[in-house]
């Protein structure tokens, strides 16, 4: 019997070991309170708990804040905050599935409408009194609606996708017009070259992004997502030639002969005036900006921005179609307060504070009457507003959620040149038996 | 009385331990897509979840990762830790010193370090070891390409793990008497000699604590994983943890979860420890002489 105790005992032990080893990233909270007012003279009893994805000390968290301390002052609505960071993707199902007092949180707007959409409450009537869809970004609601069914959280912090460049690059290469189709892509990079220039960073983190915008032009999202879950990929010509573009990007020495770097290395050599241009999101300007910093460098660079071009004549997708995401707040459907919930998210992510938001984090409102756009990315705007459809992120290939990594993998081995494009495809296919 | 002393003791132990371990070991026979799910959404689907992961290429991988870091790394780590512990307790000027500074890296934050190892030590254009390698005449490296990330990552933990393991041969080696290692100078036995004939087996019980800890270490290899794949987890880095994780909880761009098949991986974990904690405890046998 005591054998069998301490048998039992020991594997419970080992098992408590396993279990505990995942834990050692940060995902602590800190409680935070919005700033008293003092002119909270329609005091009430109310409070609602607000999860937050941002880390305390984040622009967003400063503006959030704020937009917590003036509904509070206006409704006398109090707003406990906690900050969660990045990691509330692995406590906020189980927060909410065990009751905890949460009424409003946020996370990745495709997470929120496909893994968290069960916990939320439909927003659309609150929606359709506060009229949201007047100054909405369509596209936006239209993507949440499309994965859950019914608006389900309110997209803020919006971002797109192309191909990012600095312009001081461009000036000097003598480059007055944006490359629109691969060809004029290719000489691009040619004179970028000629001018001393990395003409493409890239960072490991980041090829399946590249490699998703290039053949999702010529196959569209659906058939990326085809070949990513069923493969066949050494049977299609447009498969092959995306992978033989990589190589010509290569071979051509348009890549620096170290990419993809790891991140963020690649990213950071348009901040040292080395490379020009880099495929990310609106984003990447201010990530640049911020990297460099902690370098103790200021950069003063201005930034420009055009569409990922088109692949070849037969393109399934125009150039206007491009990786947009955003964050989402949403309501706890076990709210007991979901209209102050929702008037709170209101308030963060339209008007004011949206534009405020924009501003300070260098990134695009959400509030469509929010005229002001920041410096660094004014040149989005354009694109932005004239995009036609969304694609997912990597556009398709994390459709093969068994299979990602090892896609991943591949992707990453062409882009270091040591796989040509019939490899790529072989062994791509290779993964499927 | 006995009782009433252990009732709080046990009823932790049960509610703590023993509930989330037996949910976790039957949640892994079955499709669970989130932890929370109640369990009459449970579907019973037997050993698919294990044969599911252990056909999945990423796991695999995953697998073959951590045995390479508890073989290769282990070999290395626990060397080092030996070669500078006895160096240590060999009477050197400045011990304490030396001590000190080989147990640095357990002090700073393995992000710190890591961070400082990915950007700095391994850049592939300014990073300390392709500056060494071109004093020398010799070919930059690219560190950080899908061929060498993971032995990159091993050798950023090798140094980050060496001063840990250190300290407690140390404290092993320490715990010998003096008069052994004079008895034996006295009758003419060399410093080879005493090492391999006093010093190496009167640190059995240490070797296999050392071990333990080891192998407990890389099996929730973690940190580093990320690190090294700090946007998306990456076959070259990956980890059994990683990839419970992102089945657990999905990934980025990844919203499909399965929990059942993430327990699936939390037992064969626990199976391997078992595993080598019982190949341990029938290879290595405990001190013969009591110090």
């Amino acid at each position: 019997m005591k054998k069998v105790m301490a048998l039992l005992l020991s594997a419970v032990m080992a098992f408590s070991m396993v279990a505990c080893g995942g834990t050692t990233t940060s995902t602590s909270s800190e409680e935070s309170k919005a700033p008293e007012s003092e002119s909270v003279s329609a005091a009430s009893d109310k409070e609602i708990v607000y999860w937050s994805m941002w880390n305390d000390g984040e622009p967003q968290s400063e503006v959030i804040k704020q937009a917590a301390a003036a509904y509070e002052e206006k409704t006398g609505v109090h707003v406990k905050i906690e900050w969660k960071g990045r990691d509330i993707t692995t406590v906020l199902k189980a927060s909410l599935d065990a009751g905890e007092k949460i009424d409003v949180f946020d996370d990745d707007f495709q997470r929120i409408s496909q893994q968290f959409a069960d916990n939320c409450l439909s927003l659309e009537d609150m929606a359709k009194a506060a009229g949201y869809e007047d100054f909405a970004v369509a596209a936006l609601p239209a993507a949440v609606r499309g994965w859950a069914g019914e608006l389900v959280g309110i997209p803020y912090q919006p971002y797109t996708s192309g191909v990012f460049y600095t312009k001081s690059s461009f000036e000097k290469a003598k480059i007055t017009e944006e490359p629109k189709t691969w060809e004029e892509f290719m000489d691009v990079c040619q004179k970028l070259k000629d001018a001393g220039y990395t003409p493409l960073a890239q960072d490991d983190a980041y090829t399946m992004y590249t490699f998703g915008f290039i053949l999702a032009r010529m196959v569209g999202e659906d058939g990326v997502k085809e070949l990513s879950k069923n493969g066949g990929w050494a049977e299609s010509e447009q498969a092959k030639q995306a992978a033989q573009f990589v190589v010509d990007l290569r071979e051509k020495g348009y890549l620096s002969e170290t990419a993809p770097d790891a991140y963020p290395a690649g990213e950071n050599e348009l901040g040292m005036g080395t490379a020009s241009m880099v495929v990310n999101a609106s984003w990447v300007p201010g990530e640049i900006t911020n990297n460099m910093k902690e370098g103790n460098v200021e950069l003063d660079e201005e930034w420009g921005m055009f569409n990922f071009p088109t692949m070849t004549a037969e393109d399934k997708d125009p150039s206007t179609v491009a990786n947009i995401g955003a964050q989402a707040m949403a309501v706890n459907k076990k709210s007991e307060n979901p209209q102050e919930a929702f008037d709170f998210i209101m308030a963060v992510t339209s008007g004011e504070f949206d534009q405020k938001m924009a501003l300070e984090s260098n990134g695009i409102p959400a509030d469509t009457r929010n005229e002001q756009w920041p410096e660094m990315i004014a040149n989005v705007r354009e694109a932005f507003n004239a995009q036609t459809d969304a694609y997912e992120w990597n556009m398709g290939l994390n459709e093969n959620a068994d299979l990602k990594e090892a896609i991943n993998d591949l992707i990453n081995k062409l882009f270091e040149g040591s796989l040509d494009a019939q490899g790529f495809v072989t062994e791509m296919d290779a993964l499927y038996k | 009385m006995i009782v009433l002393f252990l009732t709080p003791a046990v009823l932790a132990f049960c509610l703590m331990f023993l509930y989330p371990v037996t949910r976790t070991v039957i949640m892994s026979l079955f499709a669970v897509k989130n932890v929370t799910d109640p369990v009459s959404s449970w579907q019973f689907v037997g050993l698919q979840n294990f044969i599911d992961i252990i056909s999945n290429v990423t796991f695999r991988r995953a697998m073959m990762n951590i045995l390479r870091i508890w073989f290769v790394g282990g070999v290395f780590t626990l060397s080092i830790s030996l070669l500078f512990a006895v160096i240590l307790t060999s009477g050197i000027k400045g011990k304490r010193f030396f001590r000190a500074v080989i147990y640095l890296p357990n002090v700073v934050s393995a992000v710190a370090l890591a961070i400082m190892w990915t950007q700095y030590v391994f850049s592939s254009k300014y990073g300390l070891f392709n500056h060494v390698i071109k004093l020398f005449g010799g070919k930059a490296i690219n560190w950080m390409s899908s061929d060498m990330k993971f032995w990159s990552m091993l050798i950023a933990f090798i140094f980050g793990a060496v001063g840990y393991y250190m300290l407690i041969f140390l404290s092993g080696i320490e715990r010998i008497p003096a008069d052994l290692y004079e008895a034996a100078t006295i009758d003419g036995a060399s410093k080879v000699g005493q090492f391999r004939h006093i010093t190496l087996p009167l640190l059995r019980s240490v070797f296999k604590t050392n071990l333990t800890f080891w192998t407990i270490n890389t099996i929730t290899f973690f940190v580093w994983s990320k690190m090294f794949s700090p946007v998306d987890s990456e076959m070259s880095t990956m980890a059994p943890i990683v990839y419970m994780m992102n089945l657990v909880f999905g990934g980025k761009g990844i919203t499909e979860t399965k929990a059942g098949s993430g327990a699936a991986v939390g037992v064969l974990l626990a199976l391997c420890v078992l595993a080598a904690f019982t190949l341990f405890n029938v290879l290595i046998k405990d001190d013969e002489i009591e110090l």
